[in-house]
C-alpha cells in the first residue's frame, strides 16, 4: 500500500496550501483592520485538523522572531483543550520550548508535564518565552491584572466554543488575532434569559468569531476543505451542517473499513445484524425502534444500544485504515463510544453497559464528547420520541457533535417519528432584528435534511 | 376568492351555512400553527372560519386585534406616504442600495372598490407594473403600494394584499413591510410580532416570485432581502428600516402552500355532518350544536396544543374534552413526556397512589417513577396551613 | 416539568384543585408593600390607559388620562402616581445607615420596598413606562418638549430599576402575583393559562363543590392586564374616539362624562385585579418563609436597593445607559449566570418537596448514615503525601444510579463539603442500595455528619460562588463596534 492508495492528495494539497498562506498571512500580511490590526478566522469542519494548523502556527513561531520571548500566545476555552494543545506542540516540536500558564489549582497531565520541552510558568513569566499556552479564562484574567505581556501573535483554537466574553479578556494581547474553530459544533450557552441581548453587539453570549466578524467584516475567513476524522462515506450527511462550505475526507473512498463475521438470517437478531452490516459497508446506519411515547431515559432504547454491542462484540468486528497500514485488527471496546443528549440518559445507559460487561465503552453527553473521536460511534438521536422539538433538542450544533465523532462508522438510533417533529412547520421564534440568528430555524432545517439523508441506511426495529 | 365550477358542491356540503373566511397570510399563518388537526385542516379547505363557528356557545373566543394597534398601523403607514415619502427615500438607498432620489409611487389602497371585485382588479393592476417594471419601462412606479399578488393554491385562486414592493434597478424586486410597533434601544420592541412580520413578508416575496415566473422571468430577481420598516422609539417618526435575508421564511411559505388541504378530499362528507348544523346559522339549539361539533371532531380528528388557545377559535371546546377524558396532552407537550403509554390523568394519579400498573406501564419506565414520586410526596406533602376549601 | 409535577398535575385533575408543589415560600413578603396595577392601550405600551395604585386591600388610586396618547393629559396623572411611588420607595433610604469596612465606607437602608403587580406583563409595561420618563428632559431646550417634572424622571428611574432587578434570578423588591403562585401551586393547565391570575387563583381556591376545571373557565375571561380584554377593549377605542371628539369641540361638560366611562371601565377592571393581587400574597403570606435562604437573599436585596438610591442621589442623578457597554454586559451576564444557578441551587436544597424529583433523576441521593470513617487516610490524584479522606457509608432503600466519580455536595454545607462517589452497592434481597462517598473539601464540617439529623442528603447543586474573572473597562479592539458605543436617548423624539 502506499500514500496515494490511502489520501485524496488533491485535498490534503489544498489544505496545505491554505496552511502555509494562514501562517504567511498571520506572519507577515498587510493590517486588513482599521487601526493597523490583522485579523482572520479559519472555519473548520470536524476533524480538520484544526489543532494541526495550530501547532504548526505555535511550533514555527520561533522563526518568525528568531526566538523573541512573547512571540505568540495559543488559547482554548477549556483547560482540556489548552493540554491537549501543549502536548501536541511539544510532541510535534520536541526541541522547542512549550510554555503554559496554568489555571489556578489546575495542572497538565503528568504525561505532558514530564516532557523534557514543556514548561509550567506563572503568568509574569511569559515575556521569556515565545510560545505560551493557556486558557482564555487564566490568560485574560492574568491579561486584567497587567500580568501578561503583549505578543505579536494571539491564536484561539475552538474559537467557535468561546464566546465573546472570553476573547474580550484576552483582545487586547496582541494586534494580530488568528481565530480557528468549528462551527458545526456546540455553541456556547448561557443559563441566562438568552433573549436579554440577542442582536445587540454588545451581546456576550455570541461567539468569539461572531462578535470578530460583526465588528471588523473585512477580517478574512478561511474555510478548511478536509476532513482527517470523518470517512468518505460520512460526508453526504454531515455537509447538512456546514452550508455553503465544501469539503472532503482526507482518506479515499474504501479505505476506511469495518469487517464482522456473517450474521444471522432471521427473526430480531436479524435486523441488529442489519443494522451492523449496513454500517461496516456505508458508515452508517438509522436504527428506528417503534413508534411509541417514551421517557428521557427511555429503557427501550437502552436495551436497544446494548442489544446492538454486544452484537457487534459477537461478530469479532475488525477496523482496517491508513492507520493500520490497510490490515484489519481488532476493533477494541475503548474505540468504541455512545454518545446522548441528557445526563440521565447517560446514566441509566452506563448502568447498562456496566451490567453486560462494557465497562470499558465510554458513554457521555455530546458537550463532553465535543473534540474526541473514536472508530464507531452509537448517536442516541436528540429528538428520539419526543412529542415535539424545542430549542434545547433541535440545537443542530448537538447533531453535529454526535454524527462526527467517527472515523469508521456511526449508528443512530432513534424512534420512527421521530422525522415528523421536523416535517410541519418550524414554530415561529422570536426575532429582535440586529445581527440575529435564528437556531431554532437552523435546527429544524438541518435535522430535516439530515434524516433525508439518513433515509437510505434504515433499518425498523 | 374565486370557486372555480366544481368545488363549489362539495364546499357547500362542508361548509354550509357556518361562517367562512377570507384569504389573508394571517388566516394562513394560523392554520399553519397546527398541521396535525384534522378538523382545522377540513374547516379550512372549506374555507369556514373557526374563530366565528361557536359563536353563541360558552366556547365562542375573541381573537381581536386591538382597535388602537388598527389606528397605529394606519398612521404609521400614512407617515410612510407623507411628503412624497421622504423618510422612506434615504431608508431605501441605505438598506437596499436603491440608487433613486424620488419615489414614483403607486397606492393601490385607494381608488378600488373594498371588496373582492377590487381585489381582482387591484390584482389586475399588479401584475400590469409588475410586468412594466420586468420590461425595463423607466416611468413604471418603483414603490407599489397595497399590491395584491394572486395565487392558485391548489384548488383555490387567492388574492393577497401585500404592504408594498420596491423596485430598483436591474430590476430587482423587494417586499417591503410596514408595522406600527417600534424599534426601542436597536431591537424590535417586540419580537414576537417581528417573527410574524418576516413570516408575512416572506409569504408575499413567495407569491411575487411565483408571479414572476409567471410572466416568464426568472424568479431570481426577486430579492430575499426583505425590509421591515418601523418606528424608532415612542412616536410615529422617525422610521428606521431593518434588512434581514428571508430565504428560509419563503421554503416556509412554500412549504405551507403545499400543505394545504384540499375540499375535494372532503366530497363525501354529507351536509349533516360538516360545520353548517354546528354554526349558529344552522338552525339547531346550542346543545345540539355542541353534540354535532363532537361527533365532526371524532370524524376528522383533532390534535390540541398550547397555541390552540391562542390561535383557533375552537380551543377551549377541545381542552373541555381532553379534560373530560383526562388526557394529559390537555397540559401542554412537556408533560406527555412524563406519562408515556399512561392513558389519562386519572391513570397517572392512581399510579402515583401505588395501583398496580399495567405492562405497558411497566415497560416504559413510567409507573415505577410515578409511585416513587407518590410515595415520597405522600410522606412529605406540607400540612396545610391555610384551610383551603375543596371539593368534596 | 418534572415527574414529581407530572403527577401533581394529575392528582390537580383528580382531586379537582391544585396541588402544593412546595413545602415553603421562597420569597420574603414586606408587611406593607406597594401594589400597582397598570393597564395599557394594544399597541402603546410606552405610556398608561389607567393604573390603579395603593398600599391596602381594601381601596386603590385610579388615574385615567382618558387620551393616554397625548402626554398632556398623561404627564399630570403620572406626576401624581410619581409622586406618591417616589415618597413610598424612597422612605427606607432615609432612615440608611454609613457603614464602614476598613477604607471602604458605604450606605445601607435598613429595609428594602417591595411592589407587587399582578403579573410578569405588568413588570415590563412599568419598565416601558420607566423607559420613557427616565430620560425626558427636566430643562427647556429651544425647539424641544417641555421640561418635565424632575419627580417624573425620578419616578421612570425607579421604574427602570425594578424591571431590570426583575430578571435577577430569586429578587424580592418586584413580584408578580402569577409567579408567586404558580411556583408554589401545580395545576391542570398551560404554562399560558397559568399565567392568568383569575384562572390560576380558581385553581387554588374553587369554589366548594366545583372542579378547579371549570372555576377557572369561568373566570378566565377575566382579566389582571395590562390589556384588557378585546370585547372591552372596544369600547375603550369608541369611548377614546368621543372624548378626543368632545375636546376638539371643547364641550368640557361631554370631555367630563366621556372620562368618567372610560374611568368606570377601568375601576370595573382594577377592582377584580386588586382583589386577586392581594388575595394571592395573603394566601402565600401564610405558608412559612424557607428559613435558610430568603433571608440572605433579602438583605441582598437591599444592597441593590440602597446602590440604587446611592446612584440616584450622586453626581449621575440615576442616569443609567438604556444599553449596556460591552463589560457591562460581560460582568451582568457572569452575575447573572451564577446568581440564577444559586438561587436554583438554593431553592432545590432547601425544600423537601423540591428534593423529590432529584432523588428520582439520581441528581441527589438521600440515606441514614451507616457508618462515617473519619480516619481514613489516603493519596490523592497529584499529591504526594496521605491526607485525611473520611468515607461515608448510606443506606437508602430508593434505587441509584448516580455514577461512580461524580461530585455531590452535603445540603447541610452546600458551598462546602463536597463529596465523591466511591461505590453504589444495590442488595437485590432486601432492596436497598449503599452508597460509599468520600469527602474532598471542608472535612472538619463534614465531621457533623455523624450527629447530624437523618437521613443524610446530597445533591450536585452547590451555593459556592464560583471564580470571576477580572473584566477590564478597557475594550480590547476586537470588541469595539464601528459605530461606536450606543448613546442613550430620550425615547420621546418627536412630540406628538
Amino acid at each position: 500500500m502506499t500514500i496515494a492508495d490511502f489520501y485524496d492528495q488533491r485535498v490534503a494539497q489544498e489544505a496545505e496550501h491554505l496552511t502555509q498562506l494562514v501562517i504567511s498571512d498571520l506572519v507577515s500580511g498587510a493590517p486588513n483592520l482599521a487601526g493597523g490590526h490583522f485579523a482572520a478566522v479559519v472555519s473548520s469542519p470536524a476533524g480538520a485538523g484544526k489543532s494541526y494548523l495550530v501547532t504548526s502556527i505555535a511550533g514555527n513561531a520561533r522563526d518568525f522572531t528568531g526566538g523573541e520571548g512573547a512571540t505568540i500566545a495559543v488559547a482554548a476555552p477549556t483547560n482540556d483543550q489548552a493540554f491537549g494543545l501543549v502536548a501536541s506542540i511539544a510532541e510535534r516540536f520536541p526541541n522547542r520550548p512549550v510554555a503554559f500558564v496554568p489555571a489556578q489549582n489546575r495542572s497538565l497531565p503528568v504525561a505532558t508535564s514530564a516532557r523534557p520541552n514543556v514548561i509550567s510558568i506563572p503568568s509574569q513569566a511569559a515575556a521569556t518565552y515565545p510560545v505560551v499556552v493557556g486558557t482564555l479564562d487564566k490568560f485574560g484574567d492574568a491579561a486584567g491584572r497587567g500580568n501578561l505581556p503583549h505578543f505579536r501573535y494571539l491564536c484561539i483554537d475552538e474559537a467557535y466554543q468561546a464566546d465573546a466574553a472570553k476573547y474580550y479578556g484576552v483582545g487586547a494581547l496582541a494586534d494580530r488575532h488568528l481565530l480557528v474553530g468549528d462551527p458545526g459544533q456546540l455553541e456556547p450557552f448561557t443559563t441566562d434569559d438568552p433573549g436579554r441581548w440577542r442582536g445587540l453587539p454588545e451581546d456576550p453570549t455570541q461567539t468569539a468569531v461572531q462578535v470578530l466578524l460583526r465588528n471588523h467584516p473585512t477580517t478574512q475567513n478561511h474555510r478548511m476543505p478536509i476532513t482527517r476524522r470523518l470517512n468518505a462515506e460520512a460526508i453526504g450527511v454531515v455537509e447538512s451542517f456546514y452550508p455553503g462550505h465544501a469539503f472532503s475526507s482526507w482518506t479515499l473512498p474504501g479505505v476506511r473499513r469495518t469487517r464482522l463475521v456473517p450474521g444471522v438470517a432471521s427473526g430480531e437478531g436479524a435486523r441488529v445484524d442489519a443494522a451492523l452490516d449496513l454500517v461496516a459497508a456505508h458508515g452508517w446506519a438509522w436504527v428506528r425502534l417503534p413508534d411509541t411515547p417514551v421517557l428521557t431515559a427511555d429503557p427501550a432504547t437502552v436495551e436497544a444500544i446494548v442489544g446492538l454491542l454486544r452484537r457487534l462484540g459477537d461478530r469479532a468486528p475488525e477496523v482496517a485504515s491508513e492507520r493500520t497500514d490497510g490490515m484489519f485488527e481488532p476493533l477494541g471496546p475503548s474505540r468504541v463510544a455512545v454518545v446522548v443528549s441528557h445526563n440521565n440518559q447517560k446514566d441509566i445507559l452506563r448502568a447498562g453497559l456496566d451490567g453486560a460487561g462494557f465497562d470499558e465503552i465510554r458513554v457521555d453527553t455530546a458537550n463532553k464528547l465535543q473534540g474526541l473521536e473514536f472508530d464507531i460511534v452509537i448517536a442516541w438521536h436528540p429528538l428520539a420520541g419526543l412529542p415535539e422539538g424545542d430549542t434545547f433538542h433541535l440545537d443542530p450544533g448537538r447533531l453535529c457533535v454526535m454524527l462526527t465523532r467517527h472515523r469508521h462508522g456511526c449508528i443512530v438510533v432513534g424512534r420512527a417519528s421521530d422525522p415528523f417533529l421536523v416535517d410541519d412547520l418550524p414554530p415561529a421564534s422570536d426575532v429582535w432584528l440586529g445581527h440575529d440568528p435564528d437556531p431554532i430555524l437552523d435546527g429544524w432545517f438541518t435535522h430535516s435534511m439530515v434524516f433525508d439523508k439518513l433515509a437510505p441506511f434504515a433499518v425498523d426495529f | 376568492m374565486t370557486t372555480p365550477a366544481p368545488l363549489q358542491e362539495p364546499l357547500a356540503d362542508l361548509a354550509g351555512a357556518a361562517p367562512r373566511a377570507g384569504w389573508s397570510v394571517r388566516g394562513l399563518s394560523k392554520w399553519s400553527t397546527n398541521l396535525q388537526c384534522g378538523t382545522a385542516a377540513a374547516a379550512f379547505a372549506a374555507r369556514v372560519d373557526l374563530d366565528r363557528l361557536l359563536v353563541g356557545t360558552d366556547y365562542q373566543v375573541e381573537f381581536e386585534q386591538s382597535p388602537f394597534m388598527r389606528s397605529r398601523g394606519q398612521m404609521v403607514e400614512a407617515k410612510v406616504r407623507e411628503n412624497g415619502y421622504a423618510e422612506l427615500i434615504p431608508i431605501l438607498r441605505e438598506t437596499l442600495g436603491f440608487s433613486t432620489t424620488e419615489v414614483s409611487a403607486r397606492n393601490l389602497k385607494q381608488g378600488y372598490p373594498p371588496n373582492d371585485r377590487g381585489l381582482l382588479l387591484r390584482a389586475t393592476e399588479t401584475r400590469h407594473i409588475i410586468s412594466e417594471i420586468l420590461r425595463g419601462d423607466l416611468t413604471a412606479p418603483n414603490i407599489l403600494e397595497g399590491a395584491v399578488l394572486e395565487a392558485h393554491l391548489g384548488p383555490y385562486t387567492a388574492r393577497f394584499e401585500a404592504d408594498a414592493i420596491g423596485a430598483r434597478l436591474g430590476p430587482v424586486l423587494h417586499g417591503l413591510e410596514v408595522k406600527s410597533w417600534p424599534v426601542v434601544d436597536g431591537r424590535a420592541d417586540d419580537p414576537g410580532k417581528a417573527a410574524e412580520a418576516l413570516r408575512q413578508l416572506g409569504f408575499y416575496l413567495f407569491l411575487l416570485r411565483l408571479l414572476v415566473d409567471d410572466l416568464g422571468t426568472d424568479p431570481d430577481i426577486v430579492s430575499s432581502t426583505g425590509l421591515l420598516v418601523t418606528p424608532r422609539n415612542v412616536g410615529l417618526t422617525p422610521l428606521v428600516g431593518s434588512v434581514r435575508d428571508l430565504d428560509r421564511e419563503i421554503a416556509i411559505a412554500q412549504a405551507t402552500v403545499d400543505r394545504l388541504p384540499d375540499v375535494r378530499d372532503y366530497a363525501h362528507v354529507p351536509a349533516s355532518e360538516g360545520f353548517g348544523p354546528v354554526s349558529a346559522g344552522g338552525g339547531l339549539g346550542v346543545q345540539e350544536r355542541l353534540d354535532r361539533l363532537d361527533a365532526l371532531t371524532d370524524t376528522f380528528g383533532t390534535h390540541y396544543q398550547t397555541s390552540c388557545l391562542t390561535s383557533c377559535g375552537n380551543a377551549k371546546f377541545c381542552r373541555a374534552k381532553l379534560h373530560a377524558s383526562g388526557d394529559p396532552s390537555l397540559c401542554g407537550q412537556a408533560i406527555v413526556r412524563f406519562l408515556p403509554r399512561v392513558p389519562s390523568l386519572r391513570r397517572a394519579a392512581d399510579l402515583g397512589a401505588g395501583a398496580p400498573p399495567t405492562d405497558e406501564e411497566t415497560t416504559s419506565g413510567a409507573a415505577e417513577l410515578l409511585a416513587r414520586a407518590g410515595a415520597l410526596y405522600t410522606e412529605r406533602a406540607p400540612e396545610s396551613p391555610p384551610a383551603v376549601p375543596g371539593v368534596a | 416539568m418534572n415527574m414529581l409535577e407530572a403527577l401533581l398535575v394529575a392528582q390537580a385533575h383528580r382531586d379537582g384543585r391544585a396541588q402544593r408543589s412546595s413545602a415553603f415560600r421562597h420569597r420574603h413578603f414586606v408587611e406593607a408593600p406597594m401594589v400597582i396595577v397598570p393597564w395599557h392601550l394594544g399597541a402603546e405600551p410606552f405610556t398608561f390607559a389607567a393604573i390603579a395604585y395603593g398600599s391596602h386591600p381594601e381601596t386603590f388610586t385610579l388615574v385615567v388620562p382618558g387620551e393616554p396618547r397625548d402626554r398632556q393629559l398623561l404627564f399630570p396623572l403620572a406626576l401624581k402616581l410619581a409622586r406618591w411611588f417616589n415618597e413610598r420607595f424612597e422612605a427606607p433610604w432615609e432612615l440608611r445607615n454609613t457603614l464602614t469596612r476598613g477604607t471602604w465606607s458605604f450606605e445601607l437602608a435598613p429595609t428594602a420596598p417591595q411592589v407587587w403587580v399582578p403579573n410578569e406583563g405588568a413588570v415590563t409595561v412599568l419598565g416601558k413606562l420607566g423607559r420613557r420618563l427616565a430620560y425626558l428632559p427636566t430643562e427647556e431646550r429651544p425647539g424641544g418638549p417641555p421640561a418635565a417634572d424632575p419627580d417624573l424622571v425620578r419616578f421612570g428611574r425607579h421604574l427602570m430599576f425594578l424591571a431590570r432587578n426583575a430578571s435577577r434570578a430569586g429578587q424580592q423588591l418586584v413580584l408578580a402575583a402569577t409567579t408567586v403562585a404558580a411556583a408554589n401551586w401545580a395545576t391542570e393547565q398551560t404554562v399560558g393559562e397559568r399565567a392568568n391570575l383569575a384562572a390560576l387563583d380558581a385553581w387554588i381556591e374553587p369554589p366548594t363543590g366545583v372542579h378547579g376545571f371549570d372555576a377557572a373557565c369561568a373566570v378566565e375571561e377575566l382579566s389582571a392586564g395590562p390589556l384588557p380584554p378585546p370585547s372591552i377593549e372596544r369600547d375603550v377605542a369608541d369611548l377614546v374616539e368621543a372624548f378626543n371628539e368632545a375636546r376638539r369641540r371643547g364641550d368640557r361638560q361631554a370631555e367630563e362624562s366621556v372620562h368618567a366611562e372610560v374611568r368606570a371601565i377601568y375601576t370595573a377592571l382594577s377592582e377584580t385585579a386588586w382583589q386577586l393581587t392581594w388575595r394571592v400574597m395573603e394566601r402565600e403570606r401564610k405558608w412559612p418563609e424557607e428559613p435558610r435562604f430568603v433571608a440572605p437573599r433579602w438583605a441582598s436585596d437591599i444592597e441593590e436597593y440602597s446602590s440604587h438610591m446611592a446612584w440616584m442621589n450622586g453626581p449621575a442623578g440615576g442616569r443609567r445607559r438604556t444599553r449596556q457597554t460591552v463589560p457591562q454586559a460581560i460582568r451582568l451576564r457572569a452575575s447573572a449566570e451564577s446568581e440564577r444557578a444559586a438561587v436554583e441551587a438554593q431553592e432545590a436544597i432547601s425544600d423537601p418537596l423540591h428534593l423529590i424529583p432529584l432523588l428520582l433523576d439520581h441528581r441527589a441521593v438521600e440515606g441514614t448514615l451507616v457508618e462515617y470513617d473519619a480516619t481514613h487516610r489516603e493519596v490523592k490524584r497529584g499529591k504526594r503525601n496521605a491526607s485525611r479522606v473520611p468515607v461515608v457509608t448510606l443506606l437508602t432503600n430508593q434505587p441509584c444510579l448516580i455514577p461512580v466519580g461524580k461530585e455531590l455536595w452535603w445540603t447541610e454545607y452546600p458551598d462546602r463539603v463536597r463529596v465523591v462517589v466511591e461505590r453504589v452497592e444495590r442488595d437485590e434481597s432486601s432492596l436497598e442500595t449503599r452508597v460509599v462517598l468520600k469527602v474532598m473539601e471542608h472535612l472538619d464540617d463534614a465531621d457533623h455528619m455523624r450527629l447530624a439529623p437523618q437521613p443524610l442528603c446530597f445533591t450536585q447543586f452547590s451555593t459556592r460562588v464560583p471564580w470571576r474573572t477580572r473584566v477590564s473597562d478597557t475594550i480590547p479592539w476586537s470588541h469595539q463596534p464601528p459605530g461606536g458605543e450606543y448613546d442613550p436617548a430620550d425615547v420621546e423624539e418627536v412630540v406628538q
